[in-house]
């Protein structure tokens, strides 16, 4: 994997930047009328910073991290990924985008339900096509990392929601991307449960390298973040790494 | 109360209306398919009552010759009148249908005068019902009243045989009586009538078969070989034979009856009446006559159009229940995926109070609604069905477009009921999952979430029922052996045939099916070790969703393998119809025409054909006894084939060759002969005869021919006469047998024209041998002692007779009389043949060999010997101009060779045309081509012909042509009408008219429209039913996927992975399908195809698999291609982003 190039553009010049949105909005349209779930949000996020994305429910955290990850477009502005104009790729190149440079966590798990722990794990590894043997090695090794090898085998309707979102990320990080974007990974958890899952997070994040944007309502996450990002009605309204 | 049933009914109603809405595209096409199946056998039911309504009567009023019955009637005990009216009324109340008769009654054989001649003529006299219209009076009328007493009878004679006996209008001859206590006759000729056809079946009860007149009739106990001339009928009024003109030495009643109102439902009781008819006629007529004999080919017919019936009846009820199969598989698949799409939503339900009953009172409601319309609609559907599929059959329904009402009334009950069923289907297959649903609501939660081990074990004990059903089936329709239609009783057809194919499909499906798993086990273990995701992706989902996967397979098995078995019975069974057809006919064309090979080899000769004489005859194959003696001991029917090289060439072909053809094909040809040219313009031949040496007894005659061949290479005699007189010169002459003088022509030149006409368009004839043979002529013989005898014949200064060309050369008051030989020699010029001494062969076993000899001018026949002269076994001799025949090699069907049995090393004896040829065995076949497929024996034509005449036979040897015509159509539209001015193509039969007029048998044509109704609907099933699997999972699974392009998969190899995974599926459908379908067809499929007569048809079904099984295939990839072009489409315009927000709260 090569090494991102420096950012040239954006407002955070010369730091190595990891994710540059600017001025992005979003406005949805929808029989009621026009829902403006984002609107000019700008910021700039340097390698291995671990954000916490907080705002209340519809404040348009969800669709800003699709935005970020390519699976939404903006409906103005940009936003750059390790150095890639996510806003100027096409259908192709995001696809590509989200394979190799980033991986999603969802707050429903997003595992492949007929899938055992280990093959939901080694699925980004397939669209690589990598090597079997090195799969195998990795999926175990990242089985390990979060505490399942012992249910590689079951699949996700036989383990519990922690386990569950734990596989989901260990899949996130089968491709060692240099972005993880978690929606509300703990939504669905009990609070210790999901304070686990937060710092095993957070771990990861630390011990890959990574950067994270990672959307919760959890305020223990907010105090191990670098940085916290908040939305109200689609805005950015407090960036306390600014 | 009432007030609240009506409430429950509207919530009922409204939770429809509304729960409906949800699900409305599933439901919207369970409805489909219901309606397509309903609307199919509905199709399929009209078809068959058409067909039965059309086919009965077309079967049965077809040929009325076939369904006359023909009462022969001998040795009266009383009046003609009473016998007849008694046989009437037998025929009517046994068969419980009017009738209507005409009555033959024929007299014994009188002597009639021939002045200056050794041997009386022969002459007979009839009473003729319907006389007038067989007939045409030429001169005087047709007798009417007769006085009675000594008073001469008035009788009408045959112009023909009138003129040859010296017979005149106005005259009284006496017939005498041949026994000695008859009586002789007394007429008076008031008429001369001409038969103009006489082949119609008027005359075929008749002694002369309708020609009037017999130059070579056989004499009694002479076996043949002794004639005289013979003419008749001398026709009386029905008046007068009823007031006993005649001794009635046999009546023949002939009884038509009227068949016009008979119905499919009315054949089982007319086939057993007509069973029992011969016996209950007799049975009734004891007191009237010593013998009652019937003849009918009626019963014959019956079983035709029943066994055309139960035909059509059992392909209908074999598709019926395939499609049904079909339908209940589609029918189930929808129900279960609607059921699992509203689990959710009836668990909801159920948590919200609505008890279980409810929910199936709302399902049942639903169901039935959608039945309802099913019903109402199809039977309707099912007529426009009929009306689309054209043919004769659309035509014979109402227009549902024009007549609605009309057309209603008139449609089957048995539409109504096939539409009933299908809905009741409808219904049953939409509620029975409900039934087994789990009694509370948390058990359904759990239900969902595992597949037990019960499960599994119950699909296992189902496969295991499956299979043992089927086998049991398939042992009971083995026993069948091919036999629809029994002695008649019933035209129900065996609910195990009706079944049996759907059983045996459906068990060939579930154990297909199991390869399923195995697939995607064998997938997965490729994933684990592949480095790609798209593969897996597909394997992993055929192999751990087997059971969704698998029910789209089995319902794509059944419905393709029910389109296959459709197609390929289809297929199969028109082969079986050509194939017999070919069978029957043989050669492409054969044109019926019994005429001598001289007139006809030239005038078939048509379109660039090159016809072939042959002879089709029933014969008697006898085996030699043990000690060379040569006694028969054991003769037995058989059908005798004998034809030229070039025509069993045309046997050599296609699936008759495999049945026999190739080894018919394969006897040796005669070689070539020698002999004389005489010319294409032969009338007749003309000789000096002289016998000299010593007779036997005086009651011995002389009987000679001579042994003519044409271009075709067919033989023929003619004869030079009988004589007894030693030591005398004799001049004889004879015209060839089909040469006719017109009767009193106008003019010289009318004279002239028609000796020209009688030789005009004939075949080259050549000479090609001279036959003798020594008979007795009185019964006294039989008992005489053995003597020698010593006579040499001698055939001087032969001719040949042929127009003269010249009209003056023909006096104008030689004609007056009439144009006979004598009066005709003016205008005919006789020229003397030169025959070389060389290439002839003298035969027989009497002859004494140095003094037999052809000389410049004639033959010298030196007979000696002590023999015997029973009439069986005559002193024959011949000199011929081929290399004898000594045993005439024979093909014998392997039935034949078993009757034979050792004989067949031995040698047997085949005896056709009054003589009996020594043959061997070739070869032996299962069939022989173009017999009905008995005890058959074919053998060369040209061979046979010799050896029959070295034997003292005489012939005929054609009675039918052989036309390897390229284009039978074009041939026999050119076939010029024959001497009678009847047109040839008439007595033609041609394969592929013979094919057609089988294929487009209103009995028989619904058949392939039934199999092809039942491959289209399965084709559509097998369509309608991926599609909606397709469409029902990827939707199912829109979340998964969305999550999988999340992850990076592009939408590219997300559709690649679906396409390979529907490809497997559709690609192990069609492969289970097909051969399940081809299979069952295998296996059970020739039952239903029977011959006419409903017994196994000959040559045996072969079964054929069509091309169109792979336009089935392709449509399958074509509707999988599509389904990805769709799955692609969804892909380009879904929104993951929109689907992972929704996430498992949909
Ligand atoms: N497809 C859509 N069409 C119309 N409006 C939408 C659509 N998707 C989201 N919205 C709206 O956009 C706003 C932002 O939604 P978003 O899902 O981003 O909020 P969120 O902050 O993630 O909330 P939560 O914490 O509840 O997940 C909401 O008001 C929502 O109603
Ligand atoms: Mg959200």
């Amino acid at each position: 994997m090569t090494a991102w190039p420096a950012v040239t553009t954006g407002p955070a010049t010369g730091v190595d930047l990891a994710v540059v949105a600017e001025g992005v909005s979003r406005t949805y349209r929808s029989s009621g009328g026009d829902v403006h779930a984002l609107r000019d949000v700008s910021f700039a996020v340097p390698r291995g910073q671990l954000v916490a994305l907080v705002g209340r429910s519809g404040s348009g955290k969800t669709t800003l991290l699709n935005c970020v990850g390519g699976l939404d477009r903006p409906t103005s502005g940009r936003v750059v990924v390790g150095g890639q104009e996510v806003t100027a790729l096409d259908e192709r190149g995001r696809t590509r985008l989200r394979r190799d440079e980033l991986a999603f966590v969802f707050q429903t798990f997003g595992l492949v339900p007929m899938l055992s722990a280990a093959e939901n794990v080694g699925l980004p590894m397939r669209l690589r096509r990598v090597a079997p043997a090195e799969r195998e090695a990795r999926v175990a090794h990242l089985l390990e990392l979060v505490g399942l090898a012992p249910h590689a085998a079951q699949r996700p309707s036989e383990l519990s929601g922690g386990q569950q979102q734990r596989v989901a990320i260990a899949r996130a990080l089968a491709n060692s991307p240099r972005l993880l974007i978690a929606d509300e990974p703990t939504g669905q958890l009990d609070a210790e449960t999901g304070a686990t899952i937060m710092a095993l997070l957070r771990s990861v994040v630390r011990s890959e390298q990574m950067t994270a944007i990672i959307s919760t309502h959890d305020a223990s996450l907010m105090a191990m973040a670098d940085r916290t990002l908040r939305l109200a009605d689609g805005r950015l309204v407090e960036d306390t790494g600014a | 109360m009432r007030r609240q049933r009506r409430g429950v009914l509207t919530w009922l109603l409204r939770l429809v209306r509304h729960r409906s809405w949800a699900q409305v595209r599933l439901l919207a096409v369970a409805g489909l398919v219901a309606l397509l199946v309903a609307a199919e056998v509905a199709t399929l039911a009209v078809l068959a009552g058409t067909s039965e309504r059309l086919g009965v009567p077309a079967t049965l009023l077809a040929d009325a010759g076939r369904t006359r019955l023909t009462l022969t009637i001998g040795g009266l005990d009383r009046p003609l009148p009473e016998v007849v009216a008694h046989a009437e009324r037998a025929l009517t109340e046994t068969l419980g249908v009017p009738v209507t008769t005409e009555v033959q009654a024929t007299s014994p054989m009188y002597d009639v005068a021939r002045p200056g001649k050794w041997l009386p003529g022969y002459a007979y006299v009839d009473r003729r019902d319907g006389v007038e219209d067989a007939a045409e009076i030429v001169a005087g009328t047709w007798p009417t009243s007769w006085a009675g007493g000594d008073a001469p009878v008035p009788v009408a004679v045959p112009a023909g045989g009138a003129r040859a006996l010296g017979i005149d209008l106005g005259e009284t001859w006496t017939l005498e009586a041949q026994r000695d206590d008859g009586t002789d006759v007394v007429v008076r000729v008031v008429g001369l009538y001409d038969v103009p056809a006489p082949d119609d079946d008027h005359w075929s009860r008749d002694r002369l078969g309708g020609v009037g007149y017999e130059p070579d009739y056989p004499v009694p106990f002479s076996a043949g070989f002794l004639t005289t001339e013979a003419v008749g009928p001398f026709v009386v009024s029905a008046e007068a034979a009823d007031a006993g003109a005649f001794e009635v030495r046999r009546a023949v009643v002939r009884a038509d009856p009227d068949l016009t109102g008979v119905r499919a439902g009315d054949l089982p009781r007319l086939r057993r009446a007509v069973a029992g008819l011969a016996e209950e006629v007799a049975f009734r007529l004891e007191d009237d006559a010593g013998e009652v004999g019937l003849g009918s080919a009626l019963s014959r017919v019956l079983r035709e159009a029943a066994t055309g019936v139960v035909v059509t009846r059992a392909g209908v009820a074999v598709a019926t229940v395939l499609l049904l199969l079909v339908a209940v598989a589609a029918l189930l698949q929808s129900a279960r995926l609607v059921s699992e799409a509203r689990a959710a939503e009836h668990d909801l339900l159920r948590a919200r109070g609505a008890s279980r009953g409810q929910v199936l009172a709302a399902v049942t409601l639903e169901a039935a609604l959608l039945g309802v319309g099913v019903a109402a609609l199809a039977p309707p559907i099912g007529l426009l069905g009929v009306r689309l599929l054209g043919g004769p059959l659309a035509d014979a329904v109402a227009d549902p477009l024009r007549d609605p009402l009309g057309a209603l009334r008139a449609l089957p009950g048995t539409a109504w009921a096939a539409g009933g069923i299908v809905a009741a289907l409808l219904v049953v297959v939409s509620v029975v999952p409900l039934l087994r649903a789990p009694a509370t609501f948390v058990e359904g939660q759990q239900a969902r979430g595992r597949r037990g081990r019960r499960g599994s074990l119950a699909r296992l004990a189902a496969d295991l029922v499956a299979v043992g059903a089927a086998a049991l089936g398939w042992t009971q329709l083995r026993a069948y052996g091919g036999l629809l239609v029994g002695s008649g009783e019933r035209l129900a057809v065996d609910p195990v045939l009706a079944v049996g194919p759907a059983l045996l499909l459906l068990a060939a499906a579930l154990v297909g099916v199991r390869v399923l798993p195995l697939a995607g086990a064998a997938l997965e273990r490729l994933a684990r070790r592949g480095r790609g995701l798209v593969v897996p992706l597909a394997g992993w989902d055929v192999g751990r969703r087997s059971h969704h996967a698998g029910a789209a397979v089995l319902l794509l098995t059944l419905a393709i393998g029910a389109s296959t078995f459709g197609l390929t019975q289809r297929a199969t069974w028109q082969r079986s119809q050509e194939d017999q057809a070919a069978f029957v006919v043989g050669p492409p064309v054969v044109v019926e025409d019994a005429h001598t090979a001289a007139v006809d080899a030239r005038a078939l000769a048509v379109a660039g054909a090159d016809p072939q004489p042959v002879l089709r005859d029933d014969a008697r194959v006898v085996r030699r006894t043990a000690d060379e003696g040569g006694e028969a001991v054991s003769g037995m029917g058989v059908e005798l084939v004998a034809a030229p090289g070039p025509a069993r060439a045309t046997l050599d072909r296609g699936r008759l060759a495999d049945e026999g053809g190739t080894e018919v094909a394969a006897l040796p040809a005669a070689p070539p002969s020698g002999g004389v040219p005489l010319g294409d313009d032969v009338l007749g031949l003309q000789a000096t005869v002289e016998i000299s040496g010593r007779l036997l007894h005086e009651a011995t005659a002389l009987s000679l021919r001579a042994i003519l061949e044409d271009e075709a290479g067919a033989l023929s005699t003619v004869s030079l006469g009988q004589r007894t007189a030693l030591e005398t010169e004799e001049q004889v002459a004879a015209l060839l047998p089909d040469v006719r003088l017109p009767v009193a022509p106008e003019s010289q030149q009318a004279s002239a024209d028609a000796l020209a006409e009688a030789v005009a368009g004939r075949s080259a004839l050549r000479l090609v041998g001279v036959q003798a043979f020594l008979v007795a002529t009185d019964n006294a013989l039989l008992w005489a002692p053995w003597e020698s005898y010593d006579l040499t014949v001698e055939v001087r200064d032969l001719a040949v007779l042929r127009p003269a060309g010249d009209v003056a050369a023909v006096p104008a008051e030689r004609w007056a009389s009439g144009l006979t030989l004598d009066a005709a020699r003016a205008g005919i010029v006789a020229d003397p043949l030169e025959i070389p001494a060389g290439g002839w062969t003298p035969i027989g076993d009497a002859m004494g060999g140095e003094k037999t000899a052809m000389l410049g001018d004639g033959a010298r026949l030196h007979f000696i010997g002590t023999v015997n002269l029973l009439p069986e076994a005559p002193a024959i001799g011949a000199l011929v101009a081929w290399e004898p025949v000594e045993d005439v090699p024979a093909v014998l069907t392997a039935d034949l060779v078993e009757r034979l049995r050792d004989a067949t090393t031995r040698g047997f004896e085949i005896r056709v045309s009054q003589a009996a040829v020594r043959a061997v065995v070739a070869d032996v076949v299962p069939w022989i081509p173009a017999t009905s497929g008995g005890s058959a024996v074919a053998v060369d034509h040209t061979t046979l012909a010799r050896a029959v005449l070295q034997r003292g036979g005489l012939g005929p040897f054609v009675d039918e042509w052989w036309v390897d015509a390229a284009d039978p159509e074009a041939y026999l539209a050119a076939l010029p009408p024959d001497l009678d001015g009847t047109p040839r193509a008439a007595r033609a039969t041609s394969i592929d008219g013979a094919v057609a007029a089988s294929l487009e048998h209103p009995v028989r044509v619904a058949v392939p429209l039934v199999l092809a109704l039942l491959a289209l609907g399965g084709a559509l099933v097998a369509g309608i039913g991926f599609v909606v699997h397709t469409a029902v999972t990827v939707r199912e699974r829109d979340l998964e996927l969305a999550q999988l392009r999340a992850v990076g998969l592009t939408r590219g190899r997300l559709t690649a992975a679906l396409a390979l995974e529907s490809g497997m599926l559709a690609g192990l459908g069609v492969v289970l399908g097909v051969g399940t379908g081809a299979g069952v067809a295998a296996l059970v499929g020739h039952l239903l195809v029977v011959a006419p007569d409903g017994g196994p048809p000959i040559p045996p079904v072969e079964l054929v698999v069509p091309p169109t099984v792979g336009w089935l295939a392709a449509g399958i990839v074509a509707v999988v291609a599509a389904l990805t072009l769709a799955v692609a489409a969804a892909q380009r315009t879904a929104d993951p982003a929109s689907l992972l927000r929704a996430g498992d709260g949909r």
